[in-house]
């Protein structure tokens, strides 16, 4: 297969390149998964298995209202992709070999977590890669990749003065070199004029995940996030690895994630936010 | 220090100058102890009584934290698996260990070597005893491929099947544990005076009547021991689930011990004070547990006759 010109552009069609790069040994044991996702942590039930359902829909999580919905069809038919591939293609699962490290160690042809900041390890590893647009759904509403996550730079607006002042100097200093931050530390700062230089024009991995930065959304943003992801992680594992009745194991998730975000709710308004 | 004891308690009670340098000496040990034990236990007794986000300061709410616990799906769970835990490894650790010991206790050729590479378990930190157990524990590992061709599977999920995952635990805490008791049988043994056991061969017993008969009973302070050590261990268990159980007490929740709740609360969800009530719940089960165990070991004193 030809990455440039054979890589799928909906799940479907990765599902079927998947089960061409997977490889078994003699006795059927994996060599080489074709594609997998990552399961070592319940944060990417936001920052993956819901931009697939927002593909399909509206997402999960209610950001604004702290509500969630999460026993519809689209959800059950992304629970179902993800089950798939542990249960029926056989192609991947939680059991194996984190996918990053995994990928750099040549057991996974395809990853789907990495960033830019994952290129150099890629390239430490002698792993000959190419980079491409998340796939889709065929019947897609709407056309966004994962989710994009970020790390901000803050100044305490209740520190005294002299802090905030020298804190500001602190932060303009760090972004005052976004050019460094992305050929040397594989970070990437949005700063308008820097994406009209030269240097970042000539960059050959950043158009995929500039065109998924502009697409995507943010998420998730809403207090208690953490607590969400582990009841969707575990209600994920009951479905995939239990094998327990999604329609019942759903409901219990929406219901317990609806109690996490009025908690969460109530703390914010006793504490006086919005 | 002394003309104030003197002035509390009169003439009558004044310490003696060994007695005072005594105090002297050990006031470094009370100390530790303030800082490092009694204050962190009253302040987080504290902190249960309180709501705290670490975010803002500890806002006093009485025992909500406690009340809500009743009603917490994941700390109910914990109970029960941390119980599973206990039991499920701490028998297995004391009787194997105490076997081991007194298979060492005989002399046979290689006895010191053979007695090094079964300590050796014991010299790595459990993190480090971990992360072998979770490379063994590959689908298609080492353990599979001892294992697999005798069920007929080319991989096996030993950590991802809810039924064997904590039973994996469990084998891995005894395997890891089982060398430090087996030493303190060994010298529990070591301390049995030979005339006894002569006696008892003198008097016609055999190996088996012997051990039982006469080892054993004087072996009841060193089980004492090795059974509250271990259970008080058992109870803290939290590396091995955190690092070899999918995603820290996985899969759904199989190897979540009150240890891993109170890590996932305080650090991961930032709810201070509902980890630090399941903090004290576990500190009291333990006082209880190794109470219970103890007057169990002081009560009914065995005598040999």
């Amino acid at each position: 297969m030809d990455p440039a010109t054979d890589f799928p552009t909906t799940w479907d069609g990765l599902i079927d390149a998947a089960l061409q790069l997977t490889k078994r040994d003699e006795d059927g044991a994996l060599v080489q998964r074709g594609f997998d996702f990552n399961w070592s942590a319940n944060i990417y039930m936001m920052l993956h298995f819901d931009p697939m359902v927002m593909q399909l829909g509206n997402s999960m999580i209610d950001e604004v209202a702290y509500t969630a919905d999460i026993n519809n069809d689209n959800v059950k038919r992304v629970m179902q992709y993800w089950s798939d591939i542990v249960n029926v293609h056989e192609i991947g699962g939680p059991q194996y070999t984190v996918s990053r490290n995994a990928f750099n160690a040549g057991e996974l042809a395809t990853e789907c977590t990495f960033g830019n900041w994952g290129t150099p390890g890629m390239e430490a590893a002698g792993i000959n890669y190419s980079i491409h647009n998340i796939p889709r759904w065929e019947d897609a509403v709407n056309d966004l990749g994962f989710a994009t996550y970020a790390f901000y730079l803050q100044v305490n607006a209740d520190s005294p003065r002299e802090v905030q002042e020298a804190g500001w100097k602190l932060v303009a200093k760090l972004t005052s070199r976004p050019d460094r931050y992305l050929n040397e530390a594989a970070l990437f700062q949005p700063v308008a004029e820097y994406l009209e230089t030269e240097d970042f024009q000539n960059n050959e991995i950043m158009p995929v995940f500039l065109d998924e930065l502009y697409r995507g959304q943010y998420h998730p943003r809403f207090a208690n996030f953490a607590e969400v992801g582990d009841a969707l992680g575990r209600a994920r594992d009951r479905i995939v690895l239990g094998g327990e009745d999604m329609d019942v194991v759903l409901q219990e998730a929406e219901d317990e994630v609806n109690a996490i975000l009025e908690r969460a709710l109530a703390d914010i308004e006793a504490a006086g936010g919005a | 220090m002394i003309s104030l004891y003197r002035r509390v308690w009169g003439d009558k009670n004044v310490i003696s100058r060994r007695q005072y340098w005594g105090l002297i000496f050990v006031l470094p040990c009370i100390l530790f102890f303030i800082v490092f034990f009694l204050y962190p236990l009253l302040t987080g007794f504290y902190l249960s009584l309180t709501k705290f986000t670490l975010l803002r300061p500890p806002v006093f709410i009485g025992f909500d934290n406690y009340a809500n616990l009743l009603k917490d799906r994941l700390f109910i769970k914990s109970i029960s698996v941390t119980l599973g835990f206990v039991l499920g490894s701490t028998l297995p650790t004391v009787t194997l260990s105490l076997f081991v010991a007194l298979l060492f206790y005989q002399k046979f050729p290689g006895r010191e070597g053979l007695k090094l590479i079964f300590f050796s378990p014991l010299l790595p930190s459990v993190a480090v005893v971990s992360v072998i157990w979770v490379v063994l524990l590959h689908p298609s590992g080492i353990l599979t491929s001892v294992i697999g061709p005798l069920v007929g599977k080319a991989e096996i999920t030993w950590l991802h099947d809810l039924t064997l995952s904590p039973i994996v635990i469990v084998v891995a805490r005894i395997w890891s544990a089982m060398p430090f008791y087996m030493l303190i049988w060994l010298a529990g043994l070591t301390a049995i005076p030979q005339e006894l056991r002569d006696a008892a061969r003198v008097d016609g017993a055999n190996r088996i009547q012997s051990f039982w008969s006469v080892e054993l009973p004087l072996l009841r302070p060193t089980a004492v021991f090795v059974l509250a050590v271990s259970t008080i261990s058992a109870f803290q268990g939290f590396t091995l689930q955190f690092v070899i159980a999918p995603n820290q007490g996985g899969p759904v929740d199989v190897n979540t011990t009150l240890g891993i709740v109170i890590w996932k609360y305080g650090f991961q969800f930032f709810r201070m004070g509902d980890a630090a009530a399941v903090s004290v719940f576990l500190f009291a089960c333990i006082m209880v547990v190794t109470g219970a165990q103890l007057a169990l070991g002081r009560s009914d004193r065995h005598t040999i006759n």
